[in-house]
This record gives structure tokens, C-alpha cells and sequence, in this order.
């Protein structure tokens, strides 16, 4: 009998990587110059994918050079982010390559949940039966994570926002895989949402106290969780002790997931200027009420509250990378002009390429609105950011904020020339730019050159990421 | 009969089993014993006549169950939810701590996808306080004088550990939960310190995982799980949580090795509530219907389809699924063909129940065209489109999970852009997939399958004209040797129900949900010749269930 497939996926889930991602393996921890603030990522995934002469600013200076000008003009979809030309980079022409090159006919053609998995860890995903675990990864954002591990609270924290609902991944495809290329999130959860976050970030968290704190109080506590913590990993050491092969790795895990939370506990107060914890976001009580928090009428104050928590996380360095997946194909739109559309991809996004002039015109605009609805939460994020004073500038100079999204042409799910704008992280990245790459049907780049860019400000200086096919690095986009 | 693996080409391949797998039947050098400790004639062979505990030898060449290496397992959220409640008490939804875990033919047990993730150590860690400072210290004190405090405590922690661990309390375990509580109560109270402890009690990788480690191996390299062991093993499976007091009585009287003592335990906890949960869980896997949770569709296309009604149909699937799996003399066909459902209004008028009754819910029978699980609601929308029903989901789930045949995915330069004009009917949008021959190789023997449910549409409501053209709902069965033309779903299911290879599968995928693994080769022909009597009647469900329970491999593990 011929091995079942899905047998197969979960043989490759519980054994070792693959070769492609091998060349990561080697790199040591990164190092930070004495006193200098380090570098943060956010990244945050949303559907579909942009018109993009929308998208492309409207002039440029010398290079591509963006100025304020260049992102007004009529549905422009980054006219929310002028204030933030200068710290912006539209990067035009990057496709999801290693995916799309397993398509024999060099079609463009990638799947919902092939871009999903795709996007961070730059590497093609095998085709899933019914019952079949995906596997995939390091993605981008557990990469960095295990090599901060231990430096703060959380190595890497992924949060659902927007339609994210429970569609957004399933428990066998999700955006996120860590270093035993094992998804990290599965299903929404109240731990991935951003009450969620907030809780991981700032659960037991006590501002530096300008007074009236009793320190021995504060020990007597911090004695008392060590002692739970401590006993537990005794435990997990002990029966580790009884157990072989692949049965103790089952512990190993377990004692790693201990060891954070000593880790934490340990850690001292936070002294850095400027660091309160922000309001919790309200925990949703059901799938329907998250839901209902990221509608039309709550949504930008949940996400404002998701920012919040962003911002506040990394100016205490309580984590210093964020992935946010925001919604999937079926994702009902916020903006009241487009109160019609209850399912943005069969409706819209479908109808951005079609023979009907008319329908195309109308899905493009609405596209290029629904997008502009998003922008706008960005800003709102980059102006929390940018409000936080940080060495001789602001946080935002130190957080890269990376807006990923599903396709190119969404109408025939395009994987080539997929919309992905960069903003903030000046002190690492040459920003306010048009980056222009070649993006024909014979040569296109490799998304993986961004995801290997964005290695570098964390002082993880690889020549490529992911597939190994798919070796190279946005050099241009990167501060000398 | 055998399990059938397809290329893309559609050509069809028998398997054979494995000579070299495990065999706990077999006597051994020296042969009539097996060195276990537990008698080969104490065993209750699959052949049994119905009903009968008298043991007999499993005939050669038939296939035989495979002993499982020694393993931990870390108990699923539901099983922990059943695990703390027995500890705490209280209706807390302690399960929903769980990230998702990773499924595999639909399970979410398989004890090698089961693990301590960092993101659930870190939620428990956060969780088990908040759940014991909702506990009121007279609900957590298992003593019987309170005015002896640490006296009281030892007694506690013995009590309770004899739950969360899974096993007797030794005298370790209780010296280290004092410690704890002595950490706790230091400049605090002895309350402060109880609960401190039991936060140790919630989160222990005792707790967490369940052992299947048994004790020193025999001369074969096999080790007899514990008592303690067995009745987890049982209580577990059959109610999702710890052994209740018969069960842990059997265990301490060292009674459980006899597969006649756990035949009697696995029958009374069938006819107790408690076992409905556990068998939901089989159902839930082996029909998809976590997944109806999150479908969503076509809001224009289908308003109707709201949270409640998917809540009600997967309620209604299960309660199906589990009456039948309980039952005393059900057999597989049933699942097939039965057209009982128990419904609330909604769903009675959904389905077009004639006449409506009088009050709900109601046990009822379905108008003729749904038959047994294929006609369920559920199931007909999981496997769908937004906007409209999926002949090839359909199909491909008939021939991978009620089949249990292997189907490639497809090509990965397929454009499966869904057209956006759309034809006709849902037949014709997949008529593409017979003229390309690249595509009809596999598409053949799904889409065939699939399109008898035609008079489904994509929420599984019934239908005889689709945008005004009258539903073409021919197909074909063909497995094995058999080449049947059928028209409509009743006349497929029926067929379906009488193959010898959907009754091995049903059997295999009880075999893979109740060992929380994949099955062996040998195990395979254990299910073609169990399914066979399954379907000539020989054996009932409950037979085999029965039948994987007491066999000698449920307590067996191979020594690694």
C-alpha cells in the first residue's frame, strides 16, 4: 500500500527540517551595540491584494524618492500615511516566487493558504490533503524570535486582528512556524487576539513604582511563582528521566515553555523612560464577539487598543516582534461606502481583472477604498509609535512595520507582484522610497530577498531566507 | 479486500501487510505463553460470537491489532477540562486554554502531535490562578479534620494527586506539593499556601500527560501497562477523563488485566452518560465537523446559514453518530442508511421533517432522500464552497475517509481559480475536469462520487432544480471489483454501506481514534476482516469496540 499522504505530512511535522532552510542554522545571536535601542519588526498581514496604480505613488523625487505630495491623489490607498512619506517604502515587484515556481506552465497562480504559509517563511508549501499537518518554516517572525530568546519577556508574539476569525488559519495553515517547523498558532484563540497579547506582554506586569511599593512583599510573590515554576520543571526533568527518543522531546518542549516563564519572572523591573503598561483591550467572550469587536463600528478603537499594546510592548521591551494576521478572503469590509459587500473576495477582489471595463473600474475602486480603510489603521499605529521618545529619536526609528498582503492580482490569485509597503525602522532602513524590481513573467523577485532584508537591522546578516533556491537580500532597502 | 491507494492516473493498487510488524498474538519461542503475566487465554479475540466474552484464537492471515511503543500522552483539551473539573468541580471552560493542536485523518489525538507548546504552558501558567481563587478553600480541603492544618494538606494532596497524576500518590509527590505550600503561606496563610500548591497540581507534566509506560519488559521486549495505566487507558476513551471509583476499584483489586473484567467496565460505561462525550470526539474527527464551526459562506447566497443553525447541525450529526456508536446492536450500515435524527424546530423545518412535531427536540425520521451521515446538513456544507456545493470535496471526502483510499493532491500548477461567470449548474462548473484528461484521472472517481449529492445545494438543503435545470444527480461507485451506476444519494449510500471496504474503513478509523496513532500494516488486514463481519453482521459496533478494549494490546507496549 502506498503511504498515505497525510501519513507522509506527519511524518515530516514530528522529523527534522529540510535542507532548504538549512543555511539559517549556523547564525549565532544577534549583538547590540551597548545602550543603543534595538531594533523591532511588526508584521501585519492582510487579504487580497492591491490595484496598483493605487498603490504607486503618484510622483517621485530623484531615485524614487517619496515626498508628502507623491501619496495624495485620488484613491490613493497610502494618502492615510502621508505624514509618514519619509519613513515609507513601496516595494513594487516582489512575488511569491518559490511558490509560484511550482507551477509548471510559470502560471502566477498561488492558493489562499499557500500564501498564507508562503508569506514569512519564504518557502513552497506541499499541497494538503484532508487531515494533513502543513510544514513549513522558520517563518520570519519565530526566525528572529529564537534568536532573541531570552533577551525579553516574549521571543515573538503573533496576534489576530481585523476579520481574522477563526477562517484566517486553520490549525493545519497558519502564518507562523517555528524553529520545529510546527505551527505556533492554530485556530483563534483568546490568546491570539489582542486582549490576548496584552495579557502575554503585561500579565503580572508592575510599572517601575515611584513609591509606596512593599519590596518585600514584591519578593515574598516573586518567591512564591518561582517556587511553582520550579517544582513544575523538577517535575518535567524527572519524568524526562523515564522516558526515550522522541517521547522526551514531548518534555523538552514543555521545559522550554518553564523556562520562559522563569525567565520572565526574573526579569528585572523595566526602567526604560516611558514605559507604562498600556489600557487592556477587553476580551472577547466568544468567536462571535471578537468578531463583532472588529466591525464597522468598534473596529479602529479595538485596533487603536491593539496598537497601543504594540507600541507599550516594545518601548518596555517586553517583546521586540509582533506578527498581526489580519482576515482572509471572505472578509466583509469596514468602510460605509462599502457597506454593501458582504464578502470582499467573491464580490471584489475577483472582478479587479475581467473583461467587463465597467465591473473592473468599480472592483478596482472599491479594492483601492477597502485598502485605504487599512491604511489608515497603520497610521494610527505609526503615529503611537512615533509619540514614544526613544534614544535620539522615537520608537517608530527603531520598529520596521511591514504590511504584507495576500496576492498581486487578487482576480487569479497572482502570486506575482504582491503588495508589500514598509514603513518606520529609518535607523536601519533606507525608507521614503519607490522601490521599483523587475516583476515579468520570466524574472520577478523573490519575496525571500525582503524577508533575508529584514534580518539584517537584528544583526542577523544572512544571504537569503528560506528556500535556499531563493538565496539574495533587498540590499537597496537597507541603511549602510 | 483491500485498502486502495490511487495514482493520478486513476489506476487502482491492492496493498499486503506487513510479515516483520509486531504480533502480540503470537505465542513466542517456547510458544502458549507470552511471558506478559497475563494469560494468551485470557484474551477476547475480534471472532467472538456477539455478546460472548469466551475467548478464541484470532485466526492467522486475518490481521491482528499491533502493540503501540511506550509513549506519554498529553491529554487533549477535553480530557484536561474533565481532568480539572473532577479536581475543582465547577463548569469553568478550562479547555478553551488550548491552542489548536495539529489533526491528522480528522483526529485531534494522535499522542505523536500531542505537546506542551510554549504558548499552553504559558496560558495555564496564567489560568490555573485565576480557576483555584475561584475555588472556596472548603471545596479544595479533602480532609476530615481541618483543625490539624498540615495534616489536613497531606491528606489533600494525596487525594488529589490520585487524580491529576494519574496514579497513586507517592510520598515524594506530597513532600514536594508541603514544600510548596510552605513557600506559600510564609508571611501569608495556610490558605495562600493551598492554593499556591495547587497551581503545581493543575499545570504538572504529571497532570498534563498520561503515561503508557508500564513496568520492566518481558523476554519479547514488551511491557504490561500498569493497572493504574489500564484503567486511565479505558476511562479515558471511553469518557474523555479520569477512571471513575469502579474502575479504580478494578485496578486496585489488579483485576483490569482480564479482557473479560474490561469488557464488563467498557460495557457500563457505554450505557453511561459520560461516555457520549468521548464518542462525540470520534465523531467530530471522523466527519469534519470542527471545521462546520468556521465555515462561512456566501452571505448573499446562503443569509440563512447563521451560527446557530451550523451549531444545530453539528449537534445533530453528533447526536447521530454517538447513538448509533452506542447502541447494542448497531451495525456500520446505518450510519449509511439510517434516517433518524433528533432536531429542534429550526432544523426540523430545514429538512422539511413531515409531519412537524408537536415538540422539540424531537427524534425523527428524514424525508427519503437523506440517508445515514451523507445526508446530514453538516456535512453536505463543510464540504462546500461559499456559494455553492462541492461534487469533488464530496466525493474525495467519501473515498479518503468512508474508504479510506489514498487520493494525491492536486498538481500544483492547477489554476483552481473558481470562473467568475458561472454556468449553469455546479455539475457543469466541474465538467471541466472530464474533458481535460489531466485533471480526469483522479477527478473521475471523486467528482463521480460527488455528484449524486447534486440534489444537495451548498448548505445541504435539498433541491430539485438548480438556477432553474433540473439536477443531473448520476454517478458512479466503483471500488474494488464493484462498477455500480447510481442515481441520487440514497442509491449510492445504499451500495456504499454493503462494500466490504467501507466497512474495513469505518473499522480502521475507530482503530486509529482509539489507538491515537497511525495503524500498522498488520492492522489494516485487522480491519478489512473486522469490517467484513461488520458487514455481514457477525459483529455489531459495539463488538469492536469492544474488541480493540480487550484485546492484549490495549495493554501491551513495546519496550523502546
Amino acid at each position: 500500500m502506498k503511504p498515505s499522504h497525510e501519513r507522509r505530512l506527519l511524518l515530516k511535522a514530528i522529523g527534522a527540517a529540510p535542507a532548504a532552510s538549512a543555511f539559517l542554522q549556523w547564525l549565532a545571536p544577534p549583538a547590540y551595540a551597548a545602550g543603543s535601542p534595538p531594533p523591532r519588526l511588526v508584521i501585519l498581514w492582510t487579504p487580497h491584494g492591491p490595484p496598483w496604480e493605487f498603490l504607486r505613488p503618484k510622483t517621485t523625487g530623484p531615485g524614487g524618492q517619496l515626498t508628502p505630495d507623491s501619496l495624495v491623489y485620488n484613491q490613493s490607498i497610502l494618502e492615510p500615511c502621508k505624514a509618514f512619506a519619509d519613513q515609507t517604502l513601496i516595494l513594487e515587484g516582489l512575488s511569491y516566487k518559490c511558490r509560484m515556481d511550482q507551477n509548471a506552465g510559470g502560471e502566477d497562480y498561488v492558493g489562499h493558504e499557500d500564501s498564507a504559509t508562503t508569506f514569512l517563511s519564504g518557502q513552497r508549501v506541499p499541497n494538503l490533503g484532508q487531515g494533513g499537518v502543513a510544514v513549513s518554516g522558520p517563518t520570519l517572525d519565530q526566525f528572529l524570535g529564537s534568536k532573541l530568546q531570552g533577551q525579553t519577556a516574549i521571543a515573538s508574539a503573533v496576534v489576530a486582528m481585523l476579520d481574522a476569525g477563526p477562517n484566517a488559519q486553520s490549525g493545519n495553515n497558519t502564518f507562523s512556524y517555528d524553529a520545529n517547523r510546527k505551527p505556533t498558532a492554530g485556530l483563534m484563540r483568546p490568546d491570539d487576539v489582542p486582549s490576548g497579547l496584552y495579557r502575554r506582554l503585561f500579565g503580572g506586569f508592575t510599572a517601575p513604582a515611584g513609591g509606596g511599593s512593599d519590596p518585600t512583599a514584591a519578593n515574598r510573590e516573586l518567591a512564591r511563582r518561582r517556587s511553582v515554576v520550579q517544582t513544575l520543571a523538577r517535575q518535567a526533568k524527572t519524568f524526562q528521566g523515564r522516558l526515550a527518543n522522541q517521547e522526551r522531546q514531548k518534555l523538552e518542549m514543555h521545559l522550554q515553555g518553564l523556562a520562559d516563564i522563569e525567565r520572565k519572572l526574573g526579569a528585572p523591573a523595566p526602567t526604560i523612560v516611558g514605559c507604562t503598561a498600556p489600557r487592556a483591550p477587553v476580551r472577547p467572550t466568544s468567536v462571535s464577539d471578537y468578531q463583532e469587536k472588529w466591525t464597522m463600528t468598534h473596529g479602529a478603537a479595538e485596533f487603536g487598543a491593539l496598537a497601543d499594546v504594540i507600541a507599550h510592548g516594545f518601548a518596555c521591551d517586553r517583546t521586540r516582534v509582533v506578527l498581526g494576521y489580519g482576515g482572509m478572503s471572505g472578509t466583509v469590509p469596514w468602510e460605509p461606502s462599502l457597506s454593501s459587500i458582504k464578502d470582499m473576495h467573491h464580490e471584489v477582489a475577483h472582478y479587479l481583472s475581467t473583461n467587463d471595463a465597467n465591473a473592473m473600474k468599480i472592483a478596482r475602486d472599491r479594492m483601492a477604498i477597502y485598502m485605504r480603510s487599512i491604511a489608515r489603521l497603520f497610521s494610527g499605529l505609526l503615529e503611537r509609535l512615533q509619540s514614544i521618545a526613544e534614544g535620539n529619536g522615537t520608537l517608530l526609528d527603531n520598529t520596521i512595520v511591514l504590511w504584507g498582503t495576500e496576492f498581486g492580482d487578487p482576480s487569479g490569485h497572482a502570486g506575482r507582484n504582491v503588495g508589500f509597503v514598509v514603513f518606520g525602522g529609518r535607523n536601519y532602513l533606507q525608507t521614503g522610497f519607490h522601490r521599483k524590481y523587475p516583476s515579468t513573467k520570466v524574472a520577478t523577485t523573490p519575496h525571500n530577498h525582503l524577508l533575508a532584508a529584514l534580518c539584517h537591522p537584528f544583526g542577523l546578516k544572512v544571504n537569503g531566507f528560506g528556500d535556499a533556491r531563493y538565496q539574495g537580500v533587498l540590499t537597496d532597502i537597507l541603511k549602510t | 479486500m483491500a485498502f486502495l491507494s490511487m495514482g493520478c492516473t486513476g489506476s487502482i493498487s491492492g496493498s499486503t501487510g506487513d510479515p516483520n510488524s509486531l504480533d502480540p498474538d503470537d505465542p513466542g519461542p517456547g510458544g502458549g505463553s507470552d511471558g506478559t503475566g497475563v494469560s494468551q487465554d485470557d484474551e477476547l479475540p475480534i471472532d467472538m460470537p456477539r455478546g460472548d466474552v469466551t475467548p478464541g484464537p484470532v485466526a492467522l492471515g486475518e490481521g491482528r491489532l499491533s502493540v503501540t511503543p511506550r509513549r506519554i500522552r498529553r491529554l487533549t483539551p477535553l480530557e484536561y477540562g474533565r481532568t480539572v473539573e473532577a479536581i475543582l468541580g465547577g463548569a469553568t471552560a478550562y479547555a478553551t486554554q488550548f491552542p489548536s493542536d495539529p489533526t491528522v485523518h480528522g483526529f485531534h489525538n494522535f499522542s505523536d502531535t500531542l505537546e506542551m507548546r510554549p504558548l499552553l504552558t504559558e496560558n495555564l501558567w496564567v489560568a490555573a490562578k485565576s480557576w483555584i481563587a475561584g475555588v472556596p478553600l472548603t471545596t479544595l480541603l479533602k480532609c476530615t479534620n481541618r483543625n490539624d492544618e498540615l495534616g489536613c494538606a497531606r491528606q489533600t494532596f494525596r487525594d488529589v494527586v490520585r487524580i491529576a497524576y494519574h496514579r497513586d500518590a507517592t510520598d515524594g509527590d506530597v513532600a514536594e506539593l508541603m514544600a510548596v505550600l510552605e513557600v506559600g503561606r510564609t508571611g501569608s496563610t495556610f490558605e495562600a499556601g493551598v492554593r499556591l500548591a495547587y497551581e503545581v497540581l493543575l499545570q504538572s507534566p504529571y497532570t498534563m500527560f498520561r503515561t503508557e509506560l508500564g513496568d520492566q519488559p518481558n523476554a519479547l521486549g514488551y511491557v504490561t501497562l500498569t493497572q493504574q495505566e489500564i484503567a486511565n487507558q479505558i476511562a479515558f476513551m471511553l469518557t474523555a477523563g479520569p477512571p471513575d471509583d469502579g474502575l479504580r476499584m478494578a485496578a486496585a483489586r489488579d483485576e483490569l488485566g482480564s479482557s473479560a473484567t474490561r469488557a464488563e467496565h467498557v460495557r457500563r460505561l457505554l450505557d453511561g452518560p459520560r461516555a457520549q462525550a468521548a464518542l462525540n470526539e470520534f465523531a467530530r474527527g471522523w466527519l469534519m465537523l470542527e471545521t462546520l464551526r468556521f465555515d462561512q459562506k456566501s452571505t448573499t447566497v446562503f443569509p440563512q446559514f447563521t451560527a446557530t443553525l451550523k451549531d444545530q447541525m453539528k449537534a445533530e450529526s453528533l447526536d447521530f453518530v454517538t447513538r448509533i456508536l452506542a447502541d447494542k446492536d448497531a451495525s456500520v450500515a446505518e450510519l449509511f442508511t439510517s434516517r433518524t435524527a433528533t432536531v429542534d424546530s429550526t432544523l426540523a423545518q430545514f429538512y422539511g421533517v413531515e409531519p412537524q412535531p408537536r415538540s422539540f427536540p424531537a427524534t425523527v425520521e428524514l424525508p427519503p432522500e437523506r440517508g445515514g451521515i451523507l445526508g446530514r446538513a453538516s456535512l453536505l456544507s463543510t464540504l462546500g464552497h461559499s456559494a455553492y456545493g462541492s461534487p469533488v470535496m464530496r466525493g474525495a471526502f467519501v473515498r479518503r475517509r468512508l474508504l479510506c483510499e489514498s487520493i494525491p493532491d492536486p498538481p500544483p500548477d492547477i489554476n483552481a481559480t473558481v470562473p467568475t461567470m458561472a454556468p449553469r449548474t455546479t455539475r457543469e462548473l466541474f465538467a471541466e475536469h472530464s474533458r481535460n484528461p489531466t485533471c480526469a484521472g483522479c477527478h473521475a472517481v471523486m467528482d463521480e462520487l460527488g455528484f449524486p449529492f447534486e440534489v444537495f445545494d451548498g448548505i445541504g438543503r435539498y433541491r430539485t432544480l438548480e438556477n432553474g435545470h433540473p439536477i443531473d444527480a448520476r454517478g458512479v461507485l466503483e471500488v474494488g471489483n464493484l462498477r455500480q451506476e447510481v442515481t441520487g444519494p440514497i442509491e449510492l449510500t445504499m451500495a456504499l454501506a454493503q462494500t466490504p471496504e467501507a466497512n474495513a474503513c469505518f473499522a480502521m478509523n475507530w482503530l486509529r481514534h482509539a489507538s491515537a496513532r497511525e495503524e500498522t500494516d498488520d492492522e489494516k488486514i485487522w480491519s478489512e476482516a473486522t469490517g467484513e463481519r461488520l458487514r455481514t453482521g457477525e459483529l455489531n459496533l459495539r463488538d469492536m469496540l469492544l474488541a480493540t478494549i480487550t484485546s492484549q494490546t490495549f495493554i501491551l507496549r513495546g519496550a523502546q
